[in-house]
């Protein structure tokens, strides 16, 4: 899991507006970011660095998809 | 030079009706999967926007792009994938080349560049940017590019700039196709907001009188390298109205850090704090630095070692107090990276200060062993892109249609990149000649005539995954693209055999699959609209790769291993002409070619595998 948890978000969008590849949102109702696309996460930790608290998280391990013949 | 000297093979790639026959067969045979976000989207919002001048792509060519229009007194729209200095590559922006004639000789860069990207390199473009580097180095310092830690050069020098020049921004916006008018003239872009959270994705229509293509390279989505978002959308688009592509057969590869493979901040942090210039030039067989051939050719020739985990171009971890294998052997060869090589105290100085490093959190990530073969199918930069013959950035017969940076194939860096830091500050110069030939011609032409029907339709086509009820995801698609495209023995060490089979699954999955693709919501309609640029450009890498029939620069063939002066000095576009990929080539100055006085070994020292045995048994003369 490349992105793996956001803790104590304080809503600045920081981190959603530096992830290349969409990885982050904001939740509506509680206006705090959260990983919503953790698959297309690329480790660039662009969101990590752009976090005013250090709210998060990444691992070096990568979820990797089954290997199918359709999907 | 000019497009008339372009020879079209129009018959390679022609899908004849059997072809077509065949995959309706095979589409009824093929499982579907249900598509849990299907949605009608007839009644999805839309946004409209009308400028003179539209960028798409707000990275270092967008940006002064966009300026140069701004200071002509265009009003200007710039849309982004991303958010413009936050989601994009400008923390690059320090890593430059400028030419400075009181240090550098102007023939010895034309010569060793000329050398190293074996003479495909557009001189003329080499020489423009040595007359215009110097004085971006110093537009960029006046910015404050330079004495800001790189996150921000992005976030606040470049954002801020455009922001106080009132451009428009438009942002987390996919633009999908280009919107031509009657006359078939590039007048606008639709595209969608993605990010559905608060509210429903709405269509964004874009109009203008002319449009600049900013929107950088492309690789195939892979974590391996900070390519980030980019995934050829650029090309594809334009090669929908027409326009030519051109050097899609040459492929850098870079290695990188296990751990943090995109992570540019960290695995690449030199490449941020760079300042002043630095030279790399040489016999192309000594240039070290991960940016040739020699990387894949070691995969090919030596194996990959498992003990270590590690192929070539990669590193077993460090050991503290141990030198890397391999360092000695850098260190020697350096003496061959030229005069200049390194930093030269002058610029350095001009800096007002030491380099910045990235905040003080980076330090504790553990990066991991290197790994080689990382970011699979980007092009060289400044060598892949939109074609251009007359170095005014506009797309060669397409009107209204103009291009700057990675976006733009103007060849400048050749079949190899033949050093660093020519590609921000390349972007930057072309960016600013593209602003500017864009805004004489807005100037110079009544606005364009744009049908609503004409946009109702692209429109249409893009929200049509997200309206099919049943068929292929685009996660699985990208993953089969992958599977296929990555690995070293098609796209570095290619063979005809390699690559028509390759070219089989990427043509089935264009043509049966796209059409069939599902989107859940707007991240996975993006995705979807990605992966057919990205299958797109595959389709035109290994068709580039299998019609040059000889070896160049980081384009290998096995079956044909020598470089053919006679018949392939020239570089390959592809055009779509009457629904098929057309090949060119477009033969370049009898100047260009290699010193005729030389031996063919003087002029090409890195040897290729095969490639004496290739001659001798051939009689070929070299």
């Amino acid at each position: 899991m490349p992105i793996e948890k956001i803790h104590g978000c304080i809503g600045c969008e920081n981190c959603v507006k530096a992830c290349p590849t969409d990885v982050i949102r904001m939740d509506p109702k509680s206006d705090q970011a959260y990983i919503a696309y953790q698959q297309d996460c690329q480790i660039c930790h662009l969101c990590r660095l752009s976090c005013p608290v250090d709210a998060i998280t990444l691992t070096p391990d990568r979820a990797m998809l089954p290997t199918t013949s359709w999907g | 030079m000019t497009s008339d000297d372009d020879k079209i093979d129009e018959g390679i790639s022609r899908r004849d009706a059997m072809k077509a026959g065949m995959l309706t067969a095979a589409a009824l045979a093929a499982p579907l999967i249900l598509n849990p976000g299907f949605k009608p989207m007839t009644a999805a919002r839309k946004s409209s926007y009308q400028a003179d001048v539209l960028i798409i792509g707000g990275g270092f060519a967008g940006t002064f792009a966009a300026l140069e229009a701004r200071k002509n007194g265009l009003s200007v729209t710039m849309v982004d994938k991303g958010v413009v200095g936050w989601s994009g590559m400008s923390p690059w922006a320090s890593d430059s080349r400028p030419f400075d004639a009181e240090i550098y000789d102007r023939e010895e860069w034309q010569f060793n560049t000329a050398m190293n990207t074996e003479y495909v390199n557009d001189r003329k473009w080499l020489d423009i940017f040595m007359d215009e580097s110097l004085g971006i180095f110093y537009e960029l310092r006046e910015m404050g590019a330079h004495n800001t830690k790189p996150f921000e050069r992005g976030t606040k020098v470049f954002r801020e700039k455009l922001e106080n020049a009132g451009i428009t921004l438009v942002e987390r916006t996919m633009i999908t196709s280009l919107i031509q008018d009657e006359g078939g003239r590039v007048s606008g872009a639709v595209g969608f907001t993605y990010d559905d959270s608060k509210q429903p994705s709405e269509a964004i229509v874009l109009t203008a009188g002319a449009v600049i293509l900013c929107a950088g390279a492309g690789s195939y989505k892979s974590p391996g390298f900070p390519i980030w978002g980019q995934t050829f959308d650029g090309d594809a688009m334009a090669y929908e109205v027409g326009a030519k592509i051109v050097g899609k057969e040459f492929n850098d590869t870079h290695p990188t850090f296990a751990n943090i493979p995109a992570a540019s901040y960290q695995g690449w942090k030199w490449a941020q704090e760079v300042v002043g210039a630095y030279v790399m030039v040489g016999p192309p067989d000594k240039l070290m630095g991960g940016l040739t051939l020699n990387l894949a050719l070691g995969a090919y020739s030596e194996g990959v070692d498992r003990r270590a985990g590690v192929g070539p171009g990669g590193e077993p971890p460090k050991v503290p107090g141990k030198a890397p294998p391999g360092a000695e052997e850098r260190k020697r060869n350096r003496k061959y990276l030229g005069k200049g090589y390194l930093t030269t105290p002058g610029l350095h100085l001009d800096l007002g200060g030491p380099p910045q490093t990235p905040p003080d959190k980076d330090n504790d990530i553990v990066t991991g062993h290197r790994v080689g073969g990382a970011t699979a199918g980007m092009g060289v930069h400044k060598s892949e892109g939109v074609f251009c013959s007359d170095y005014s950035c506009a797309a060669d017969g397409v009107e209204g249609l103009f291009a700057a940076g990675d976006a733009l194939g103007s060849m400048m860096c050749g079949s190899v990149y033949p050093g660093r830091g020519f590609s921000s500050y390349g972007s930057a110069i072309q960016g600013r000649l593209a602003g500017k030939n864009a805004a004489l011609y807005v100037k110079g032409n009544p606005a364009p005539k744009i049908s609503f029907q004409k946009i109702e339709k692209l429109v249409k086509k893009m929200w049509a995954p997200r309206e099919n009820e049943k068929g292929y995801s685009p996660e699985w698609i990208t993953a089969t693209l992958q599977n296929t495209m990555t690995p070293f023995h098609i796209l570095y060490i290619k063979d005809k055999r390699r690559l028509d089979g390759a070219l089989a699954s990427i043509e089935f999955l264009r043509q049966h699959c796209v059409p069939h693709m599902i989107a859940r919501d707007g991240h996975e309609l993006r995705t979807a609209h990605e992966v057919k640029n990205m299958l797109l450009n595959a389709e035109m890498k290994l068709r580039s790769g299998l019609f040059r029939e000889e070896s160049r620069g980081t384009h290998f063939r096995e079956d044909f291993p020598i470089r053919n002066d006679r018949e392939w000095h020239c570089w390959v576009t592809v055009q779509e002409i009457d629904g098929a990929m057309a090949m060119g080539k477009h033969m370049l100055p009898e100047e260009w070619k290699p010193d005729p006085t030389k031996s063919y070994r003087e002029n090409y020292p890195r040897v290729l595998p095969g490639e004496d045995e290739f001659i001798r048994k051939n009689n070929f003369k070299v």
